[in-house]
C-alpha cells in the first residue's frame, strides 16, 4: 500500500466518519434545529465522498440542490413555523413502536438493494482517471437520449408539485377578504415579536 | 510573455520542491499535500489583504462621491486605517446574548467565512496557475457557485441563533433574495458555459483568448447575459440596491445585528471575500480572465495576475460607485424584480446565445 493510497483511505474514514456521526445527529438531538444542522452536515459529508470518488459533478449538484437548497429551504421552514420555546422533538416509545419496524423494513429493503444489484465496474480497478474528459456532457447527453422519459417525467412532476404548491398557498387569500388577510399578517408579525 | 515567466516561476519552485523530496525520502504524496497547503495559505493571505484594500476603496470612494476625504489621519492618505481597524475588531469584547444559541451563534459566522474563501480553489490567478485543477476542469464555475448558495446558511444560522427580531428578519430576507438571485445568476452563467462549450473557468479563459475583439463582453450576442450577470452578481453581494438584509433604517443592521468582536470580523471579512470572488468571477466569465487586452504587445510583459486583479478591482469600484449612488429597493420590489423581470430574461438570453452558438458564432464545442 503506498502513501497515497494510504491517504486516501485516510481521508475517506474521515469524511465518512463525520457524515455517519452527522447522520445519527439527525435523529438522536432533541431540539430539531440542531437535527436540521446536523442533516445540513450529512449531505455536505456526502459530497466530500463524492469527491473523494472523483464524481465531481455529483459534489457540485448534491451542495446545489441538497445542502444549498433543500436543507435552505428546511431551516427556512422551521424557522417560520417553529418557537424557540417549543420543546424537543424527540417522543416517548410510542414512537419507538412505529419507528423500530419501520426502519428495521428500510433498512432490509436498503441492504438488499445495495446486495442484489449488478454493479458496473469500471476497468482498472475501480478507479476513474481525473484526467479524462469531464463526465458532465456524457452525463447532459446520457440525460436527453437514453433516459429522456425518465428525465421529462421527472420535470412534469416537479411542475405538478410547484402548481399544487401554489394552489394550497393561494386557498386562504381566494376564500378570505383582503382586509381579513391583512390581519392576519400583522398579527402574526406581532406573534413573532414577542 | 510575462506569463511564461511566471510559468517558469512556478515551474522551477515545483521542481525544486520535488528534487528536494526526493533528496529527503519524502513521499510524493506529502509534497502535492504541502502543495495545497501552500495554496490554501497563499488564497487566504490574498483574500485578507484584497478585503483590506477593499474596505480602504469602498471609504476613499464614498468619501470621493460625498465630496469629502475619507480616511486621511492613519499614514500617508489614511493608508494605514484598514489595518489598524482590523487589529482593533481582534481586541474587542465576544459578546453573546443571554438567550441566543450559544452553538449556533457562533458557528452561522465560521460557516459564512470559510465557505466564502472554499470557492477560490478554482479561480484560475494565471496560466495553468489554479489551486483544484482536476475539479477546475469538471466543475469550475458550478463550484463557486454552489459555495456561494451555502453562505446563506451561515447567514440564517447567525441570524437564527441570535434570537433577535431583527436578525430573524434580516436573514429571512437574506435568504429570500439570494435564492431568487441565485435562478438569475444560474441563467447568466449557463449562456457563458454554452458558449465556451465547458464549465471549466480555465477553459472560458481559453475560449476568450486571441485579442480584446474576443472578450465575451464584446460578443454582442453575450449582451443580454452580463446585463442578466451585472445585476444579479450585485444581489447577490448584498450590497445597495439589493441591501435589504440589512437595510439599516428598518432592520438595525440585519442579521449581523447581536454581533461582535471577530464574530462581526467574520462576516465582514466573508461579505467582501464574496464580493471579490464575484468580482473575479466576473472578470473571467465576460472579461478574459488574466488574458491581457492586446497578446503579442507590449502589455504581454504584465503578468497574467496582475491582469486578473485589476480587472477584478475594476468591477469592485463600479460596483462601490453604484452602492453610493442609487436608494435602496423595497422587499417586495426586489422580489418582483427578480422573478418576473430577471428571470424571463435569463431565458431570452439562453436562447440568443443558443442561437449564436448554433449558428457558429460561438466557439463553443456544443
Amino acid at each position: 500500500m503506498t502513501w497515497a493510497d494510504w491517504f486516501d483511505q485516510l481521508a475517506f474514514f474521515v469524511v465518512a466518519g463525520i457524515t455517519i456521526v452527522a447522520a445519527a445527529g439527525v435523529v438522536f438531538v432533541p431540539r430539531i434545529i440542531h437535527a436540521c444542522l446536523c442533516l445540513l452536515v450529512a449531505l455536505i459529508g456526502i459530497a466530500g465522498l463524492y469527491g473523494l470518488m472523483a464524481a465531481h459533478l455529483l459534489l457540485a449538484i448534491q451542495l446545489l440542490v441538497y445542502a444549498g437548497g433543500i436543507a435552505v429551504l428546511i431551516l427556512f421552514a422551521i424557522m417560520l413555523l417553529h418557537r424557540r420555546s417549543d420543546g424537543g422533538i424527540l417522543g416517548g416509545t410510542r414512537n419507538l413502536i412505529i419507528g423500530l419496524p419501520a426502519t428495521v423494513i428500510v433498512w432490509f429493503v436498503v441492504a438488499a438493494a445495495v446486495i442484489f444489484s449488478k454493479w458496473h465496474y469500471l476497468p482498472g480497478g475501480g478507479t476513474v482517471s481525473p484526467q479524462a474528459d469531464s463526465n458532465v456532457r456524457i452525463i447532459g447527453e446520457l440525460l436527453l437520449s437514453r433516459h429522456l422519459l425518465a428525465f421529462e417525467l421527472v420535470s412534469v412532476v416537479m411542475l405538478m408539485a410547484l402548481v399544487g404548491a401554489i394552489i394550497i398557498a393561494r386557498e386562504d387569500r381566494s376564500t378570505d377578504s383582503g382586509q381579513q388577510v391583512a390581519g392576519q399578517q400583522t398579527g402574526e408579525s406581532g406573534g413573532n415579536a414577542q | 510573455m510575462a506569463n511564461t515567466v511566471v510559468k517558469t516561476i512556478l515551474d522551477v519552485i515545483r521542481v525544486w520542491a520535488e528534487n528536494l523530496a526526493r533528496h529527503w525520502g519524502i513521499p510524493p504524496v506529502f509534497v502535492s499535500i504541502l502543495a495545497w497547503i501552500a495554496a490554501f495559505v497563499f488564497v487566504i493571505v490574498l483574500v485578507l489583504l484584497m478585503v483590506l484594500l477593499a474596505v480602504y476603496l469602498e471609504r476613499k470612494v464614498s468619501g470621493y462621491i460625498q465630496s469629502r476625504l475619507g480616511p486621511m489621519r492613519v499614514g500617508p492618505i489614511g493608508l494605514f486605517q484598514t489595518p489598524m481597524d482590523a487589529l482593533k475588531i481582534l481586541t474587542k469584547e465576544d459578546i453573546v446574548p443571554r438567550d441566543a444559541d450559544k452553538i449556533m451563534h457562533t458557528i452561522g459566522p465560521v460557516f459564512f467565512f470559510v465557505v466564502a474563501v472554499a470557492g477560490y480553489v478554482v479561480i484560475p490567478w494565471d496560466r495553468g496557475a489554479i489551486a483544484a485543477r482536476v475539479v477546475d476542469l469538471n466543475i469550475g464555475v458550478l463550484l463557486v457557485m454552489a459555495l456561494s448558495s451555502l453562505g446563506l446558511l451561515g447567514i440564517m444560522v447567525g441570524g437564527w441563533g441570535s434570537n433577535n427580531k431583527w436578525s430573524l428578519l434580516g436573514a429571512m430576507r437574506a435568504v429570500a433574495q439570494m435564492i431568487s438571485y441565485e435562478v438569475a445568476l444560474l441563467l447568466a452563467i449557463v449562456c457563458v458555459v454554452m458558449q465556451a462549450g465547458s464549465l471549466s473557468l480555465a477553459a472560458i479563459t481559453a475560449d476568450q483568448g486571441g485579442s480584446l475583439l474576443q472578450w465575451n463582453i464584446l460578443r454582442w450576442w453575450m449582451w443580454p447575459a452580463l446585463l442578466l450577470y451585472v445585476i444579479a452578481s450585485a444581489a447577490e453581494s448584498k450590497r445597495i440596491p439589493f441591501d435589504i438584509p440589512e437595510a439599516e433604517s428598518e432592520l438595525v443592521s440585519g442579521y449581523h445585528t447581536e454581533y461582535s468582536g471577530m464574530k462581526f470580523g467574520f462576516f465582514f471579512l466573508g461579505e467582501y471575500a464574496h464580493l471579490f470572488v464575484i468580482a473575479l468571477i466576473g472578470t473571467i466569465l465576460f472579461l478574459g480572465g488574466w488574458q491581457s487586452p492586446l497578446p503579442g504587445s507590449i502589455a504581454d510583459f504584465v503578468p497574467g495576475f496582475i491582469w486578473l486583479m485589476a480587472k477584478a478591482l475594476a468591477i469592485i469600484i463600479i460596483t462601490m460607485w453604484v452602492r453610493w449612488t442609487l436608494p435602496r429597493l423595497r422587499v417586495d420590489q426586489l422580489m418582483q424584480f427578480a422573478w418576473k423581470g430577471l428571470v424571463p430574461l435569463g431565458f431570452v438570453a439562453i436562447l440568443v446565445t443558443g442561437l449564436a452558438v448554433a449558428l457558429g458564432l460561438g466557439g463553443g464545442g456544443i
